[in-house]
């Protein structure tokens, strides 16, 4: 069934819209959920959500690309149930690992700015990945929108582990140098 | 927490890029779906209703990304492509009983790999193979270029002309508007050529071999072997502190290494960047001379013995005691062979001294006690067919009596390298022999 006729049974409060969803984006959510929490249980109760959460907000939404729209909502709640975590259950998987990683990009703080609104910040990033070549692009998504491993990211791009730490520590670097002249505020 | 802020924020960027990431891969294959069992239509909402769960429970193995095995059939997806994503190890990955054969090249260098010291410890670098290590195995790659009488073929332009840009913007140049050339000879050159030869001249001589790219003084070249260039005109001094000379003391390089990690940070671009001074070996006017190179220490020993090996920054000096020249060696090392068993040193020195070896003396390799050092590393940059580890020996050889060296000093000595496969022998199909590499039929 293709992502149209989907939205479409959305639209219709057609509850086979779920099953559907499940059938195509199940293991696709399940994966983003389980690469944040490490969890399976968690991450099943995250994708669950995820369908609820399109069920209720599809209509008024008509998202264009499905599986993003899908993918957005099973990271934000993964995070958020992250973000509940005791410290033991966080060391788990790569999230603690993403977050101090992006420590690096915070630009050095001002006494004068204020932090930026989400939506600007997203724009700036948008902008600062849109400009990079397409691989360097891709990896530094798959490793911080993805949360993939850096040997995952390895093998998917047959270069050493070592290559692509240095990228992406290049590309955390680049990306604060690039908020600081935008005059990005966190 | 602002890291919290940042990765929520990464969340939201625009649904283009998101497809677009999990779609690139270095090669695409065709994955094996697996086949996940039809989700009852409304389970979703009796488990957020708190009845039940679906019947999911299984951590994601698919694909050396995660979702190769996972992806919904059907022509859309998060990439619309069956093909989109990766199944299994894109890397070749092979049993021991698969891995390919191997063969060992007849190395394109000229000269004498000597070096003269008065105590072999004089002899310095940051290997990182050491045999407490005791690796099982160690990776080989086929090296993607092909080597004729008149051209090099296999060479990714691309790859070179990203690799530029990328050092172009690590150097803090604008790169939106640099342009980036090769070294096409142009007419007159060609015609002077085809004066020489009489017109017989194959077209390939005249095929480019590097990209080149030039703005503000600062020249970056990449070549066909994926090495960066880059020098500077005019050349950069350093502080008055700091020496940087052909013959400075091990301890005004290693001041000067410590600078130039901290100045081209950027350039340099590790995350923990291990120096290496190498070098301290003396030329005919008893001059001891050092190099400085960086490589990524971050990763296991394995990793960091890839690094040293093929992935280093090396800084020169010009005879003003200024910068004015870094190579960045990035080689293609996509084509992986497999992780291959590797012989003991024991074993290795065995074979050198039936004659099993590399080496680039003219003379009679001395016994066993003239083994002064043994270390592993890499060959490459020398029309190799495949990056494969060696054990490298230093054997003393005799002076010559005449030798200007030996006249003026009687203390010096000489070691010549000799090279052993580290590879297993029954993964080579030209073990060298008596010093020779047999040529390989067919």
């Amino acid at each position: 069934m293709n992502d149209n006729e989907i939205i479409n049974l959305y639209w219709e409060r057609n509850e086979k819209a779920i099953t559907a969803t499940a059938e195509k984006y199940g293991s696709y959510c399940y994966t983003i959920s389980y690469n944040i929490l490490h969890n399976n249980e968690d991450a099943e109760e995250c994708v669950n959500e995820t369908y609820f959460g399109a069920w209720k907000s599809v209509p008024p939404q008509r998202p264009n690309r499905l599986s993003t729209y899908l993918g957005k909502i099973t990271r934000n709640l993964s995070l958020n149930c992250f973000k509940r975590y005791t410290a033991q259950k966080r060391g788990l998987g790569q999230t603690e690992l993403v977050l101090s990683e992006l420590e690096d990009c915070i630009p050095a703080k001002t006494s004068v700015e204020q932090a930026v609104e989400e939506m600007v910040l997203v724009q700036s990033i948008d902008q600062f990945l849109y400009a990079q070549p397409e691989q360097k692009r891709c990896i530094f998504i798959r490793r911080y929108w993805y949360l993939h491993s850096i040997r995952e990211i390895a093998q998917a791009y047959q270069m050493s582990e070592s290559k692509v730490a240095s990228l992406l520590f290049r590309m955390r670097n680049a990306l604060k140098v690039h908020f600081e002249k935008e005059g990005i505020t966190l | 927490m602002k890291n919290e802020k940042l990765l929520d924020a990464i969340g939201k960027i625009d649904d283009e890029l998101i497809d677009d990431a999990i779609r690139n891969t270095k090669k695409k294959k065709k994955s094996g779906w697996l086949k996940w069992g039809v989700v009852a239509a409304c389970a979703a909402f009796v488990v957020y209703a708190g009845v039940q769960s679906l019947p999911m429970g299984k951590t994601p193995t698919g694909g050396a990304d995660g979702y190769g095995d996972l992806m919904p059939e059907g022509e859309e997806g998060p990439a619309g492509d069956q093909d989109a994503l990766e199944g299994g190890n894109p890397v070749r990955d092979a049993g021991v009983s698969e891995l390919p054969m191997l063969t060992v090249s007849d190395s394109m260098r000229i000269g004498t790999e000597g070096y003269y010291v008065y105590d072999i410890s004089e002899l310095v670098n940051a290997n990182p193979w050491s045999e407490d290590a005791a690796l099982q195995t160690l990776p080989v790659y086929q090296n993607p270029l092909s080597y004729g009488d008149f051209n090099v073929s296999g060479a990714d332009f691309n790859a070179m002309k990203e690799f530029l840009l990328d050092v172009a913007e690590r150097l803090g140049m604008d790169t939106r508007h640099l342009e980036v050339t090769d070294d096409t000879p142009d007419e007159a050159y060609r015609a002077a050529i085809y004066e020489k030869a009489d017109g017989d001249v194959p077209e390939e001589y005249f095929n480019p071999t590097r990209v080149i790219a030039e703005e503000n003084g600062i020249r970056i070249e990449v070549d066909t072997e994926m090495t960066a260039t880059i020098t500077f005109e005019p050349t950069r001094p350093l502080p008055d502190n700091y020496h940087f000379a052909y013959h400075a003391s091990y301890e005004d390089i290693a001041a000067v290494a410590g600078y130039l990690k901290e100045t081209y940070q950027d350039l340099i671009g590790m995350e923990h960047p291990q120096t290496n001074i190498f070098g301290g070996d003396y030329n005919i006017k008893f001059r001891q001379s050092y190099d400085i190179g960086f490589f990524e220490a971050d990763g296991d020993v394995t990793e960091q013995i890839i690094n040293y090996n093929f992935n280093q920054v090396e800084f020169s000096c010009d005879d003003n005691k200024e910068l004015w020249l870094i190579r960045i060696f990035q080689p293609d090392l996509s084509n992986k062979a497999g992780d291959y068993p590797l012989i003991s040193v024991e074993e290795a020195t065995d074979l050198l001294l039936d004659g099993n070896y590399m080496s680039s003396s003219m003379g009679e390799m001395g016994g066993r006690e003239k083994i002064a050092k043994v270390d592993l590393v890499y060959r490459f940059g020398g029309g190799e067919e495949y990056y494969i580890p060696y054990y490298r020996f230093y054997v003393e050889e005799e002076i010559s009596e005449k030798s200007v060296m030996k006249q003026q000093d009687q203390d010096i000595k000489s070691y010549v390298a000799y090279y052993v496969p580290a590879v297993e022998g029954q993964y080579i199909t030209n073990m060298p022999v008596d010093g020779d590499v047999p040529s390989v039929k067919g």
